[in-house]
């Protein structure tokens, strides 16, 4: 079951990447949202939300051309993508990693799904609601030549990974969003 | 979505041309020569050519003009008669692979780059894939295909060819390579034509069993239980050595070089992305032990070095703390050790408790590289050291 859903989420990330995202989705209004038991957010605008497992996707125009991605209390040893050839490991989340290893945790599995050209750069301290955290920035290209930008931040309370990724089109979608991307960073609260 | 009607015509076009194909054996394709338009050969070239077009948007491939250029040179330096009807496409990705397309599209995978010693090696497996180009194997391999499993399969077949995404593939490039999955008689023919090709340039003749040496090594090292995907329909590895061994000490007397400074100052440039890129295969016993061989040619040793680390910070099984801070010090002695040499020893020293070592080597990877993008970062990991 879990190998299923991992899987189902790995093909949405590909699929996302690709440009198209199937049905599913619920609709989420303004205002404060939980995230599982772990976290909560507020947002200004209504989203589309989808969720698999602990991982939750929200778009307004759909995956492939803007996302926020919510891995809520990611445990020591999940991965953040679904490993589909058996020859292949996958990055997978450690409770020790530091900061910088939690971004090569995020471009190395994002490479992993499609993307190339994957970089993650600025690595700095951030709050993540009311805890010390970190945020960075990303930039890649979808195979079929799309270039994205995104940004995160995230923390590890209590062995567990807390992390939110913004990606989007650099064409329009990301400057669009970015702002109300900022004030839902900003408003996370810790349950 | 905008390419499904046109593959599907494609896929259809090919259906068509499948139902009135031959099986006689085919000649060999002459310099310039194009399939005649009512040919089921025009068909697949039709499909090529789509997956072509895909190709020449994608970000998967290298676009370096002076790359590009020195490695068209290596193959019109091969057959300077196909010289026009060629076009290579360098494929950003790991793997070491090449492939030929029917209609001339060349692949070559920059993991084949990393791991060729020198251009000879690197001419070999382009003059292998050649081969299959001049002896028309993919229109041989479409037909077998065809005659021996039903039309679905064949339209598969063609799917695949125009690139549609496959599960888990990292690129188009996995998909297009994995239907020229030729005969293992067509393999040994290729590997004659290209070892004609590749003598007759004034290449070393032993650097053709070489490279399959060094990509067995590397295969019997590695973690993955699969073959890299050029050892996939190909003649045992010990037959095919011998049978290029033969060749190369048939061949010995005339003069020979297996430019090995002049394709190493070539890559120098691209070996860090392309180390990086391999790392990220978490392949790691095959990636120690290619960088092992690196670091033993003596080419950029000390960004080799670096990856060694690399490898072991994030394995991350025991001893491989001990293991990283020893490839990251051999790194730092060499002069073309990255920056990020400090950064990574000064985790790993941390992670060892060693609290003063860390501080000192993240200050030091300040020092050499002062506008760092994560310097916030760090100097508040100092901060937390002190």
């Amino acid at each position: 079951m879990v190998q299923s859903w991992r899987r189902l989420l790995a093909v949405l990330l590909v699929v996302a990447l690709a440009g198209c995202v199937a049905g599913g989705y619920t609709l989420v209004e303004p205002g404060r949202t939980q995230i599982d038991e772990e976290f909560s957010i507020s947002s200004n605008m209504a989203w589309s939300q989808r969720a698999f497992g602990e991982r939750h996707v929200w778009t307004i125009n759909g995956a492939g051309l803007e996302a926020i991605w919510f891995y809520a209390g990611i445990e020591d040893g999940d991965a953040l993508i679904a490993q589909i050839d058996e020859d292949e490991d996958v990055p997978r989340f450690d409770a020790d990693m530091r900061p910088n290893e939690v971004m090569e945790l995020v471009v190395d599995s994002i490479g992993l799904i499609g993307a190339v050209n994957v970089e993650g750069t600025g690595l700095r301290p951030a709050e993540f609601g009311s805890v010390k955290g970190y945020r960075f920035e990303l930039t890649l290209q979808t195979k079929e030549g799309l270039i994205k930008r995104g940004l995160a931040v995230g923390t590890i309370q209590e062995d567990r990974l807390q992390l939110i990724v913004y990606l989007a089109a650099d064409l329009h979608y990301y400057d669009k969003y970015v702002d109300e991307v900022e004030r839902i960073f900003a408003s996370v609260e810790m349950i | 979505m905008s390419r499904a009607p046109t593959s599907v015509a494609a896929c259809a076009i090919l259906l068509i041309a499948s139902a009135c194909a031959s099986t006689a054996p085919v000649s060999d394709i002459q310099p310039g020569q194009r399939p005649a338009l009512e040919s089921d050969e025009a068909g697949f070239w039709m499909a090529f050519e789509e997956f072509e077009d895909d190709l020449r948007a994608s970000s998967l491939v290298v676009r370096d003009p002076a790359l590009n250029r020195y490695v068209t040179g290596v193959v019109c330096n091969l057959a300077a008669a196909y010289c026009q009807d060629i076009r290579v496409y360098l494929i950003r990705h790991p793997a070491f692979n090449a492939s030929m397309g029917p209609n001339g599209t060349m692949q070559v995978f920059t993991g084949l780059m990393l791991r060729a010693e020198n251009e000879a090696q690197l001419a070999y497996v382009l003059g292998h894939e050649m081969g299959h180009y001049i002896r028309r194997h993919t229109l041989t391999r479409m037909r077998d295909v065809r005659n021996k499993t039903d039309a679905a399969s064949v339209f598969g077949l063609a799917g695949a060819m125009v690139g549609v995404p496959m599960s888990g593939a990292i690129s188009s490039g996995i998909a297009y390579a994995s239907i020229s999955a030729f005969g293992r008689d067509q393999e040994r023919e290729a590997d004659a034509i290209g070892f004609q090709m590749f003598r007759k340039a004034g290449y070393d003749p032993t650097q053709a069993a070489r490279i399959w040496e060094l990509l067995t090594a590397e295969a019997e090292a590695g973690d993955w239980p699969s073959p890299p995907p050029l050892f996939a329909s190909h003649p045992p590895t010990l037959e095919r050595r011998e049978t290029l061994a033969g060749l190369a000490e048939e061949a010995s007397d005339a003069p020979s070089s297996a430019y090995e400074e002049r394709y190493q100052n070539t890559i120098l440039q691209f070996r860090f992305d392309w180390l990086r890129e391999d790392l990220r295969t978490r392949n790691f016993s095959g990636s120690e032990h290619l960088y092992d061989r690196l670091v033993e040619a003596g080419h950029g040793r000390g960004e080799t070095l670096f990856f060694k680390g690399e490898i072991y910070r994030l394995r991350d099984d025991e001893g491989d703390d001990e293991k990283a801070v020893e490839a990251y010090t051999l790194a730092i002695a060499e002069r073309d050790a990255p920056p990020e040499v400090f950064r990574s020893l000064a985790f790993v020293e941390w992670s060892r408790g060693r609290r003063a070592e860390a501080r000192q080597a993240f200050e030091r990877y300040l020092e050499f590289a002062p506008s760092a993008d994560d310097r916030l970062m760090i100097e508040f990991h100092i901060e937390e050291l002190s």
